[in-house]
């Protein structure tokens, strides 16, 4: 037991410390000790001591991290908002503001909540990716990308890998492609494809780099090895070898043949390969690859058959072993350079191609931005116009945090140290980590750098003498003691030290939390019965896999909790365990995953279902796309075959024989011979296929759930966790629709061109189990964590290409074949891989809040070559077994060890169902298809109301040019008068470029707006081009008037009319333009009741204003014709 | 900046936004909905809403709280609605053919049962037996993929060709150069032929270049001359009547005068264990050479088969022919026939995979996926004269 007499709230103190806005500072947190509250806390009080919401950056590790942090902080804000004068000095107090508050303090921090949430832009609480693209979206030109630049997606990226290899294979650069090929064994080209395109930029990668990497001489050349090797007499040596290998021990008589391969091909390569997989000793020998002198071939050979030669083979044994270190290099260095070729072609295109489509991709954000931020030119520049600086940034996770991130952050808080500060107050930098939940090497994190950075930042910012605070929180908030006394009773031993960074120690703030942790009995492996009843046709019943055994045992052990209404203490104080409660986490998405959730689907639990779906192996979306690729392609005799044995149609096995078996042509004629058969299926399938051609892929699929009650079907026979397949389905069909030009075919070739994996984000504890993998509980918490997956796991590393931080990438050789620089660096990441795995068990095991069962099915060896092994190569079974025996006293519970803290409160029994409740029914309509809505008539313009708009004999209002010149003079109209008379022209011909037109429309325009006595209607206070809309008749109008002249009495409404033929007087205007005038009044009227309206029209012809009589106009509206 | 530049000011869209949205409100009747979550993670309110309820929170004594709830329960009340909705109903749950599917085992007439199999269909009949009842008796197969891409079988396929091509023109006195430019040249031209993607076509090229030299000294090595190359031949069995046909990819004859049977793969060769298990191909091509199946071939007695996988050439899967081997191989290939000419047996869907996790044509037919491979196969006669359909 760890921990004595606790110091009552030493760890709330430590938070508020941390939380103090002055001073900076670097901050290692335990799991669970509160981090995110302080980060909170931090930025409240920011805000509080005046910092403008805009100059706080706070950068978090998840989108989710993000939107909680600001949803946290609204919370805290709107609250304060609210809250009476006690309550809130109680509430600054608590978050270490001490002292009496003045009324101002007060008000301040309840106008914070609208100041935070009125920020231009929103709070920065953001990914460091979602930063640096906005970084980049406002200074595009000097960043030096594309002002409109795209994300881009897997999908997207991968195609255009294969599109320039396509085009190097096919003439850019053949060779390069060739050799490649030769040197890349795996199946997955494009995978090699995605591993070359990360290392981003070619630079540097010449033949010469590769013979550098590996200490090669210029004159090292395989052939130069092989001449060393190769004497001369080989071939007879090894020929005579083999004609008496028969004489020998069986093993002797089994390499004859292959002695003879190798003679025949002396003195290549090839034989030389034979040569030491024969002569040398393997990698796992105690002194590996050295020559078997006097060990080779078996002792019979050596001494009676073949004595006289051997001195001549043991000087060829040793001639092999003394080259084999060069011709592994020479093959290293040879395939490496391989790489650097073809990497030379590529990068370069694919860089090329990526910027031509202003695509950016993950690393592009960092790299741009920090080129940007690094670029001394414009850095200071961008910084300013950052709203005047970045005060206050705020690092989360920053274990995690990669090189070239840093890099960012860095630049971002370079001037905080510069000394040359020309802001007032002070600037700090606030960072946040935990180096043992560093778990994200493999998106470049390095947990080495933690330490690094903090140890600059402090050197800088005491240079500049201010104040850099580092602290720890050791306190969990979270845990019982029971888990906590594991953790560290499992990270004890010195061995871990690297890893873990410190020594493991927690202390818990709920020091009487009762809580329990279990290690149930291992499971060994199951092992497979291979078949040889071939000749029997039974089926064969998969036998129990041991990774089933033990997620049966999960599930029934979770099912008996929640059956027996088993208590513990959750933060509300003591209750009954619910399915929510329950998380399981393994560390890969294995069998023990799928089988899991199968188990506790048998056993009716609610589980959250996988966190990764895959798409095309969901049997609701199989179903779908098989409909989908029958209507394509009624040909297709499989997919109707599959849609009609779907649920969607639910055919029968004997249904489906008696329409295929024997029919002449396609499945799909045989079933319109027998639409008597088959009424209901006929009907939707005739129904879909005369609407196919015409709907959408996202419609089509919406008629088949809705209209053809397909969704209700499925969900009936597959279960509804059918539905997240469907809904997953159905965004892809809108993803599709986004990014092409919808169709059928098209549709189904997008889907059939990847394989769509669907990132579920389970988050917040619902009411459901929850299970996925330990790097998505990234800082999650649950009352109770099972650990199922902690047996013996294989390292799984694939990679072709062998980067490292400080050094160009090289190409990975199988182990034995490397030489010593690769070997070096395999061995520096096999320990690597080793530290992170050992931190991902601390963070599998804090998720735990009152209990936590450790257990494992499959391989769980103490020993390895016979040898025992490390302990850092333990599985994390036996290293959860050793930190329980190093805790006392450990009980026998039923289900294996038991390590227990306080007593859980007893078991309250079966939960009483609850009684059902009798909904009502659905109101009919629900269900009823709805009605079309009938379409609002469309809106009118006051000029169609039907009346001739010209005098006969005037052609104004027809052709082009004739409505061209209307326009224009109106557009003149419009902007000259505010403009002085000398730019008239210069004006002009900004907005008219005919200059024909122009010419004719501004002598027209200058008269008019020249007349004295029209002087009034263009005066500033006329109001120019007025929108109005109003009703008439049951229709909108929509218009817009010339001018308009308000005054408190009266108000004048003038339309220029550009009318070749003039009408003398008002009684000859025409028609039209008299309704039209009407139609304006009529909706002035409605503006201005009991105003008197004047309305008149203004010939440009002539720059005459006639004003019309308003009876008239409105006599004339009411004989209008409304369509 | 924009305003000097006679651009409307942003300001002026969020007034006008603002506006529509006032207007909107003022609605007899209003819904205020939001997404609690995208793609990737749970999403912040609109200030509009954040202020709405905190304020309605914070003023307790004005009965803030009161309105709030029921604004969000009769939010509720629609979401439960459309939750409802949604849901299957007690017609769709007594409906018969909303049933989950069992594992298949169709029992068609024996009329309708194939008596005449290839050599590479046995092992479908051994393993996923489905599969040979949709191919044989529904006469369903898989289309290609819309968009066609070069695969494995393709593949295969070439790489056939150039190994029958290599060894069939053959000519004397060739040295190992020789040999190996003559079987790159041929690969070139082949695959120039059937491949139309410069990238397959140059990474397959690829992979017979890394081991050209190694499939020259694997031929090198053999002790035989070939006598038959790609031939087709049959091999008819009686009581059930019963046709086995297919096509042999080389045979060599030995020194001794025995042959030795060779087939490539262009992936890795079926080890013992799966030859013993499913893997018969090359053991019935054997019965069918010692039964005289293959007219260029007159009946010998086979010492081996070899399965020669193109990535490990000089490590090829041999196996000794006995006697007892191939009486033991009539036997039972005898006994499978026999058996699916009964009325009792079923065609099973995924009978003795491999892996659990293999994709199978045919997996989606049988509704794999609603019953898993610990179910018990439920035979069901199908297209027998009292059978309804």
């Amino acid at each position: 037991m760890w921990g004595g007499p606790m110091i009552p709230h030493e760890a709330t103190l430590r938070q508020v410390m941390a939380a103090d806005p002055g001073t900076s500072t670097w901050l290692s947190a335990n799991a669970g000790s509160g981090k995110t509250s302080v980060l909170t806390d931090r930025v409240a009080r920011l805000l509080l001591g005046g910092v403008s919401p805009a100059h706080i950056l706070c950068l978090t590790y998840t989108k989710a991290a993000a939107s909680e942090m600001q949803n946290r902080l609204f919370k805290r804000l709107g609250a304060w908002a609210m809250l009476p004068d006690d309550r809130l000095h109680q509430s600054l107090t608590e978050l270490g503001l001490t002292g009496a508050h003045s009324a101002q303090t007060l008000s301040e921090a309840r106008r914070l909540f609208a100041r935070a949430i009125e920020t231009p832009g929103g709070l920065r609480i953001q990914t460091i990716h979602s930063f640096c693209a906005s970084l980049l979206r406002r200074f595009p030109l000097e960043a030096g990308v594309s002002p409109q630049f795209k994300e881009v997606d897997d999908r997207s990226a991968r195609l255009l890998r294969a599109q320039i290899v396509q085009e190097m294979a096919d003439g850019l650069a053949v060779q390069a492609v060739t050799d490649l090929g030769m040197i890349h064994s795996g199946a997955d080209f494009d995978a090699l494809l995605a591993e070359i395109a990360r290392l981003g930029s070619a630079q540097g990668l010449t033949p010469q780099t590769a013979r550098g990497l590996f200490d090669l001489a210029q004159d090292a050349t395989i052939d130069a090895v092989l001449a060393e090797v190769f004497l001369g007499d080989e071939a007879a040596l090894l020929t005579d070898l083999a004609q008496v290998m028969p004489l020998g021990t069986a093993t002797d008589a089994r390499q004859a043949p292959h002695l003879a391969r190798i003679a025949r091909q002396v003195p290549n390569v090839a034989a030389l390969d034979g040569l030491e997989k024969l002569l040398l000793t393997g990698a796992g020998a105690g002194a590996p690859f050295s020559a078997k002198v006097d060990a080779f071939p078996g002792k019979d050979l050596r001494t009676r058959h073949f004595a006289d030669r051997m001195p001549q083979l043991n000087a060829l044994m040793t001639r092999v072993e003394a080259a084999r270190n060069r011709r592994v290099t020479l093959t290293a260095a040879a395939k490496t350079a391989t790489l650097y070729r073809f990497a030379s072609a590529f990068l370069p295109l694919f860089s090329a191609r990526k910027s031509a489509r202003g695509w950016l991709d993950f690393d592009d954000l960092i790299t741009f931005a920090t080129r940007l931020l690094s670029n001394p030119g414009v850095a200071a520049w961008v910084l300013y116009r950052l709203d005047g600086g970045i005060e206050h940034i705020l690092v989360d996770e920053a274990q995690d945090t990669s090189p070239t991130q840093w890099r960012v952050i860095e630049a971002l808080a370079a001037e905080f140290t510069s000394g040359a500060s020309s802001h007032e107050g002070a600037r700090t930098l606030f960072v946040v980590g935990d180096k043992k939940q560093s778990i994200y090497s493999f998106q470049g994190a390095n947990v080495a750098i933690f330490d690094r950075k903090r140890d600059r930042f402090q050197a800088d910012f005491a240079a500049v003498t201010k104040p850099f605070n580092t602290t720890s929180l050791d306190y969990s908030f979270r845990s019982s003691p029971a888990i906590l006394d594991l953790v560290d009773a499992v990270f004890q031993p010195a061995e871990f030290g690297r890893a873990m960074g410190d020594a493991v120690f927690h202390a818990a703030f709920r020091h009487d939390l009762p809580g329990q942790v279990e290690l149930w009995p291992d499971i060994a492996p199951e092992r497979a019965e291979s078949d040889k009843e071939w000749e029997a046709p039974v089926d064969l019943i998969t036998p129990d896999h041991h990774a089933a055994i033990l997620a049966r045992q999960v599930a029934a052990r979770i099912r008996h909790m929640l059956d027996s209404g088993a208590q513990i203490v959750a933060r509300d104080g003591p209750r009954a365990v619910h399915a929510g409660d329950f998380l399981i986490l393994v560390q890969r998405r294995n069998a023990i995953f799928t089988e899991l959730i199968r188990a506790c689907k048998a056993l009716d639990l609610p589980i959250a279902g996988a966190d990764r779906l895959k798409l095309a192996a969901e049997m609701a979306v199989k179903d779908l796309s098989s409909v989908l690729a029958f209507l394509a392609t009624p040909e297709d005799d499989l997919a109707l075959a599959e849609a009609l044995r779907s649920p969607l149609f639910g055919l029968s096995e004997a249904d489906l024989y008696s329409l295929a078996h024997g029919r002449p042509t396609y499945l799909w004629q045989a079933m319109r011979g027998r639409e008597n058969d088959f009424p209901q299926a006929m009907a939707m399938l005739t129904d879909l296929r005369d609407t196919a051609d015409f709907l959408r892929p996202y419609d089509l699929l919406q008629r088949i759930l809705i209209s053809h009650d397909g969704r209700k079907r499925l969900l009936t026979r597959l279960g509804d966790e059918a539905e997240e397949g469907i809904d997953a389905f159905l965004q892809q069909a809108i993803d599709y629709e986004s990014a092409d030009v919808p169709s059928l075919t098209g549709f189904l070739i997008w889907l059939q061109d990847d394989e769509m994996e669907i990132k579920r984000q389970i988050d917040s504890a619902g009411d459901r189990i929850r299970i996925m993998t330990v790097h998505g509980a990234k800082g999650l918490e649950s009352e109770i964590v099972i650990l199922p997956d902690c047996a013996d796991r294989k390292p799984n590393n694939r990679d072709s290409v062998m980067t490292a931080e400080d050094g160009p990438p090289m190409w990975s050789m199988p182990a034995g074949q490397r030489p010593p620089a690769m070997e070096a660096r395999a061995l520096a990441r096999k320990e690597q891989a080793r530290d992170e795995n050992l931190r991902l068990l601390y963070v599998a095991l804090t998720r735990a809040r009152s209990m936590l069962i450790v257990a494992a099915a499959g391989e769980t060896k103490l020993e390895a070559d016979r040898k025992p092994k490390p302990l850092t190569d333990l599985c994390w079974y036996r290293l959860v077994d050793m930190g329980l025996s190093r805790l006392n006293p450990v009980g026998q519970g039923p289900q294996g060890r038991v390590y227990r803290f306080g007593s859980f409160p007893d078991a309250i029994g079966a939960a009483r169902a609850p009684a059902p409740v009798d909904l009502p029914p659905l109101p009919v309509w629900v269900t009823m298809p709805h009605k079309a809505p009938d379409h609002p008539l469309p809106m009118m313009s006051p000029s169609s109301l039907g009346g001739a708009k010209v005098l006969s004999g005037d052609d104004s209002d027809d052709g082009e040019m004739a409505r061209a010149r209307g326009t224009a003079i109106h557009l003149l109209l419009e902007h000259l008068p505010k403009a002085d008379p000398v730019e008239w022209s210069l004006l002009a011909a900004a907005l008219i470029p005919d200059a024909g037109i122009r010419a004719q429309a501004l002598e027209e325009v200058a008269r008019v707006l020249r007349a004295p006595d029209l002087a009034p209607i263009f005066s500033p206070d006329a109001l120019a081009e007025v929108a109005i809309t109003g009703d008439f008749a049951g229709r909108r109008l929509v218009g817009s008037i010339d001018r308009l002249i308000v005054t408190p009495g009266l108000i004048t409404l003038i339309d220029f009319k550009s009318n070749r033929l003039v009408p003398a007087d008002p009684a000859q205007v025409p028609e039209g333009l008299l309704r039209q005038m009407g139609a304006y009044a009529h909706l002035l009227a409605q503006i201005y009741p009991g105003r008197i309206l004047h309305p008149a029209i203004l010939w440009t012809k002539t720059a005459r204003l006639m004003p019309l009589d308003p009876d008239i106009v409105r006599e004339a509206l009411a004989r209008s014709t409304i369509p | 900046m924009r305003q000097e530049a006679g651009l409307l000011l942003p300001e002026r869209q969020i007034g006008l936004s603002a506006h529509d949205y006032q207007q909107a409100a003022g609605a007899p009747q209003v819904i205020l909905t939001r997404a609690r979550r995208d793609a990737d993670a749970e999403t912040v309110p609109s200030r509009w809403l954040n202020r709405l309820t905190n304020l309605l929170n914070g003023l307790p004594d004005q009965g803030g709280q009161l309105a709030l709830a029921q604004m969000i329960r009769r939010g509720d009340d629609w979401r439960d609605l459309s939750a409802r909705a949604a849901q299957p109903t007690e017609a769709h749950r007594s409906d018969p053919a909303l049933v989950r599917a069992a594992r298949p085992a169709p029992r068609p007439p024996l009329t309708a049962r194939p008596d005449k199999l290839s050599l590479t269909a046995i092992r479908d009949l051994i393993r996923d037996p489905y599969a040979i009842y949709a191919r044989k008796v529904l006469r369903l197969v898989k289309l290609d993929p819309l968009r066609a891409s070069p695969d494995a079988r393709d593949r295969g396929i070439v790489l056939h060709q150039v190994m029958d091509q290599f060894i069939r023109h053959t000519p004397a006195g060739e040295t190992p150069e020789q040999a190996q430019a003559r079987l790159l040249d041929l690969t070139a031209d082949l695959l120039a032929k059937a491949v139309d993607f410069p990238t397959e076509r140059l990474l397959w090229y690829a992979r017979m270049a890394s081991v050209a030299d190694r499939i020259i000294a694997a031929e090198a090595d053999r002790d035989g001359t070939p006598a038959a190359l790609e031939v087709s031949g049959e091999m008819r069995f009686s009581n059930p009547d019963f046709t086995l046909f297919g096509r042999l990819d080389r045979a060599d004859v030995l020194p001794d005068g025995r042959v030795a049977l060779i087939d490539y793969k262009s992936g890795t060769p079926p080890k013992r264990a799966e030859q013993e298990a499913f893997e018969k191909q090359l053991l019935l091509t054997a019965l069918m050479v010692e039964n005289g199946a293959f007219p260029d071939l007159p009946a010998t007695t086979v010492a081996r088969t070899q399965y020669v996988g193109l990535k490990s050439p000089e490590a090829p899967e041999e196996m000794e022919i006995t006697p007892e081997t191939l009486r033991e191989v009539y036997a039972k290939f005898h006994h499978l026939i026999a058996e699916y000419a009964k009325a009792s047996t079923g065609y099973i869907s995924r009978r003795a995979l491999q892996r659990d996790e293999e994709d199978r044509d045919f997996d989606h037919l049988a509704r794999y996926g609603e019953w898993q491979m610990s179910d018990v196969a439920q035979a069901v006669d199908v297209g027998w004269p009292d059978d309804p359909a």
